[in-house]
């Protein structure tokens, strides 16, 4: 009993403190930088200001970045609901001898490295003589995305018990009818949460991004051409806390409602 | 027979609710078994045992020695667990040979001795299988030489045969007794099933709300319950709430509120010579010792009571009747459907009839 | 019967032709296509479809590539030995110590990593740098002299960052598989006469194994294609293939040989996790 509960503080502290330090540190020091009245973000501390924040708003490239990054991410999360929901159904409802070929075929990019995705995008696009633009950083980030939508959402529906449908068409329901009556309330958390997940990869995608963007500036390539540029990195503070606790409120919203939907958290990782 | 297991003053709490209240038995080389339903304690009583629980109070002993505070790895007892509890990432040879290689035995006698114990349960080509590639019998029978192969002391089954079907559980039932006297291995088995209990077992303990209410041969049991709990618990009776008026003899009649008839009967041994007049009793009648006919029966040494069939109820080699009493009761008749003139071909339905049994298989219970 | 059949069918083709369709075009065709190319003449602005070796061969007789490849599998297979050694013991924590607020924990420790991928590597420059606030403390306490770098544009830096990143992929599937071991298996296991160290070797880490595949299969594919962290805390000398494979996209303008170099990742990904299903055993559980 004894020996139980020290090896429970010991567990704990090592936790506690691998969290903070690997985890949380750049965090705090970033956030704590953007503060800094200097455009070295390092010691000696040289005052507190607010002036980086004021620059965000002065800097056209930057708003115009935002606004890139923001629409893209919602249509392809659009998109990827639609057909990421649908390929789980493919996944997980019927029966048919290819289906799980077929399920691996739609976990496979899942699991590719993201930059190889792009450097393929690329050659692709090249190849047919698509010029780069937002239509192309929006048509990359679906290819990645249904397969995240898939599988958060087929190991809900491999517990989802699809007599539901058969029951509500017996009561005199339309297939749509049923969908949206029936199917749909029962699986609207896992629908929202994977969507958040896909909104927020979506804004963040370097990788694919850097690749498929062509002369358009999104806000992860604009991060990186700003990193080069000493007198920026204050303003690279500012606004990634910015954007930190915008994403923090709109995860833990996710999270939430991931909580109360467990499946979606195990299926990332099982 | 000297006693291998002894159990003492045995209790346990689980926040408020007490699960095993103050349990005392011995065991010897023998089928013993633990009756009960869900919730009496039958199971912390066998997680005690295997020292998967500490007891609040109380001590076990095995072959004299106290081994109430050891932990089950030092234990020379063996548990069979609910659902078989195999490693799932060990084949059926590993799984086996766990224990044994616990025991740092040399590699050349694990293997004689698995093979020994497969074979002994008819698995030895399954050796290489991994658990999720068995059948739930098979599983069982692994689970069963696992904990056997170390040669315990005693060996623990908890509901073992409870995830199975009818038949298989009807067959390992039959090879449990037999492994058992092959191996000369006291096992405690516990079951909230008594047939199994009733067939397998060389005595059984039943058990409601963490005490144990009998502990006696399956016949004893049957014929002499102690309780009401252990009448209803163990096979059907028909129980009638009544007060001692008289005693003549071995005999007590006993009077039934709204009964014109008398009824006599026996105390059960557990109880014999503990009735006084006025005191509240329980007479049970178990529903094969009743007789049923529409003619008044006139007999010595029996209580006939009149009623009505409310049901019939026809299962082949016997019919049931629901009869239900002058004053309310509904009593419950079995009838072999032995010969085919037999006088219970011609009762219907709202026939009214007469039931009569004998004095001595009248057991007068206290409640 | 017929009509029915035919039904679902229809119903079957209208949840999986969109998302098969789809993944033919934009991702399935493009890899293929990246590894066509990768056998096309190339050079520096120049792309001609006529087959040759030369992409590899370049490759394979560049001693300078084979190093960055050593090295990329250096930092991969180092950084995946160190999450395992970090993680595992906060996994085991959560999945097995703990009985409350286990949720909380990984909660805190998957919202920052969804977010700001650039942003944090940057920030452990800041913190890693000579006026970072490492190098200040420990100018402070008096350990050093003067300010200095701590491990900033190394193999060290890297992997560090590559931790910071990829910690929660491995507790999250350790804490699940741990969590999934029934109880009366570890009873079963005590039953039998092992103790706690025994339990742990032979019955607790063995059934985590497949968490700890998991992690393996989620985590180092996409290391091995990173660039961003090397060259942020990389420094200059290159570490990686993927900056490696960026530089051929973005600057060189060689995209036979990038695409060459992009397959060699796959096909070396693809080779050790088989290699890892070999050696854990883990055809066993699968």
């Amino acid at each position: 009993m004894k020996r139980d509960s020290i090896v429970k503080g010991i567990l704990g502290s090592y936790t506690a403190v691998v969290i903070l330090l690997v985890i949380y540190l750049p965090l705090i020091v970033l956030i704590v930088f953007s503060f800094n009245d200097s455009t070295i973000s390092g010691l000696p501390w040289k005052g507190f200001t607010l002036k980086w924040y004021a620059e965000i708003g002065k800097n056209d490239v930057l708003v115009s970045s935002l606004i890139n990054s923001v629409v893209v991410a919602a249509v392809v999360t659009v998109i990827s609901l639609v057909v990421g929901f649908l390929a789980a159904r493919g996944m997980t409802k019927f029966h048919y001898r290819l289906k799980s070929l077929f399920t691996g075929y739609v976990s496979i990019p899942f699991v590719m490295p993201w930059m190889l995705i792009g450097v393929a995008l690329l050659l692709f696009f090249n190849l047919i003589k698509m010029p780069l633009s937002l239509f192309t950083v929006i048509i990359s980030h679906i290819s990645f995305d249904i397969p995240l939508v898939a599988v958060l959402i087929s190991s809900r529906l491999s517990k989802f018990d699809y007599s539901v449908e058969e029951a509500s068409r017996d009561l005199g329901s339309t297939p749509f009818q049923s969908f949206f009556l029936v199917t749909l309330p029962i699986i609207a958390p896992s629908l929202i949460s994977a969507g958040i997940f896909s909104f927020s990869w979506s804004f963040d995608a370097f990788y694919i991004t850097h690749f498929v963007s062509g002369s358009q500036v999104f806000f992860p390539t604009w991060i990186w051409s700003a990193l080069r540029y000493p007198n920026k990195l204050p303003l690279i503070n500012a606004v990634s806390a910015l954007i930190l606790v915008v994403e923090i409120i709109i995860i833990t919203v996710a999270e939430i409602i991931r909580m109360k939907d467990e499946d979606a958290s195990e299926a990332l990782f099982m | 027979m000297s006693d291998v297991l002894a159990i003492r003053n045995l209790s346990k709490s689980f926040g408020k609710v007490k699960a095993v209240d103050n349990v005392n038995f011995t065991i010897g080389d023998e089928f013993f078994a633990f009756l009960g339903p869900s919730g009496s304690g039958k199971t912390t009583t066998l997680r005690m045992t295997a020292g998967l629980e500490v007891p609040d109070s109380g001590s076990i002993l095995l072959e004299d020695e106290d081994i109430t505070n050891l932990p089950p790895e030092k234990r020379n007892i063996n548990t069979v667990f609910q659902n078989y509890a195999l490693f799932p990432h060990m084949n059926v040879f590993e799984n086996v040979a766990f224990g044994l290689k616990r025991k740092k035995i040399d590699n050349r006698t694990i293997n004689k001795e698995v093979s020994k114990f497969l074979e002994m349960v008819g698995l030895s080509d399954k050796a290489k299988r991994m658990p999720r590639q068995l059948s739930g019998g098979e599983k069982q029978r692994i689970a069963l030489i696992r904990a056997l192969i170390n040669k315990p002391k005693v060996l623990l089954l908890d509901e073992p045969l409870g995830a199975l079907d009818l038949k298989i559980r009807q067959k390992l039932a039959i090879d449990l007794v037999n492994i058992r006297e092959q191996v000369n291995i006291s096992f405690v088995y516990v079951t909230h099933d008594q047939t199994e209990a009733l067939t397998m077992a060389d005595r059984i303990a039943v058990m409601d709300k963490g005490r144990v209410i009998q502990i006696g041969e399956p016949k004893e049991l049957y014929e002499n319950p102690n309780s009401s709990f252990a009448a209803n618990f163990i096979g059907n009776t028909n129980i009638l709430k009544g007060t001692v008026a008289e005693k003549k003899g071995d005999y007590y009649r006993v009077d039934i509120p709204g009964f014109t008839s008398r009824v006599w009967g026996l105390p059960t041994s557990t109880c014999s010579g503990a009735f006084q007049t006025g005191n509240e009793v329980d007479v049970s009648i178990r529903p094969e010792k009743i007789s049923i006919t529409k003619k008044n029966p006139v007999s010595e040494n029996q209580n006939v009571f009149s009623g009505r069939v409310e049901e019939m109820i026809y299962v082949g080699p016997s019919t049931e009747f629901l009869v239900k009493l002058n004053n309310g009761y509904m009593f419950r008749v079995f009838a072999q459907n032995i010969s085919p003139d037999s006088e219970i071909w011609n009762i219907k339905w709202d026939d009214d009839v007469y039931l009569y049994w004998r004095f001595d298989k009248t057991l007068l219970l206290s409640e | 019967m017929k009509t029915k059949s035919l039904k679902t069918h229809a119903a079957l083709m209208m949840n999986i032709m969109p998302s098969f369709v789809y993944l033919l075009l934009l991702f399935y065709v493009p890899m293929v296509l990246m590894m066509v190319i990768s056998f096309w003449k190339s050079g520096f602005m120049m792309l001609e479809p006529v087959f040759t070796l030369d992409n590899y061969r370049n490759f394979f007789h560049n001693s300078q590539y084979l190093q960055i490849l050593r090295d990329t599998l250096v930092i991969t297979t180092g950084s995946m030995f160190m999450l395992f050694v970090i993680g595992y013991p906060i996994g085991y924590f959560l999945g097995r110590v703990v009985k409350k607020y286990d949720s909380l924990i990984l909660f805190l420790m998957i919202v920052p990593v969804e977010i700001g991928f650039l942003v944090r590597i940057y920030a452990w420059k800041i913190i890693l740098s000579k006026t970072g606030i490492i190098s200040s403390f420990l100018v402070y306490i008096g350990v050093f002299k003067e300010p200095a770098r701590i491990f900033l544009y190394s193999k060290a830096a890297i992997i560090l960052v590559l931790i910071h990143e990829w910690l929660p992929y491995v507790v999250i599937p350790v804490t699940i598989a741990l969590k999934g071991i029934e109880p009366a298996t570890l009873e079963a296991a005590r039953d039998l006469g092992a103790d706690r160290f025994t339990i742990f070797r032979e019955i607790i880490f063995p059934l985590s194994i497949p968490g700890l595949f998991a992690s393996f299969v989620l985590i180092f594919i996409p290391m091995l294609g990173e660039f961003a962290i090397p060259t942020i805390v990389g420094g200059s000398s290159t570490y990686m293939l993927g900056n490696v494979i960026n530089n051929q996209f973005m600057a060189a303008g060689n995209w036979g040989f990038g695409s060459a170099i992009g397959v060699i990742l796959l096909f070396a990904s693809t080779l050790l996790i088989g290699l890892v299903i070999k050696v854990s055993g883990l055809e066993k559980l699968l």
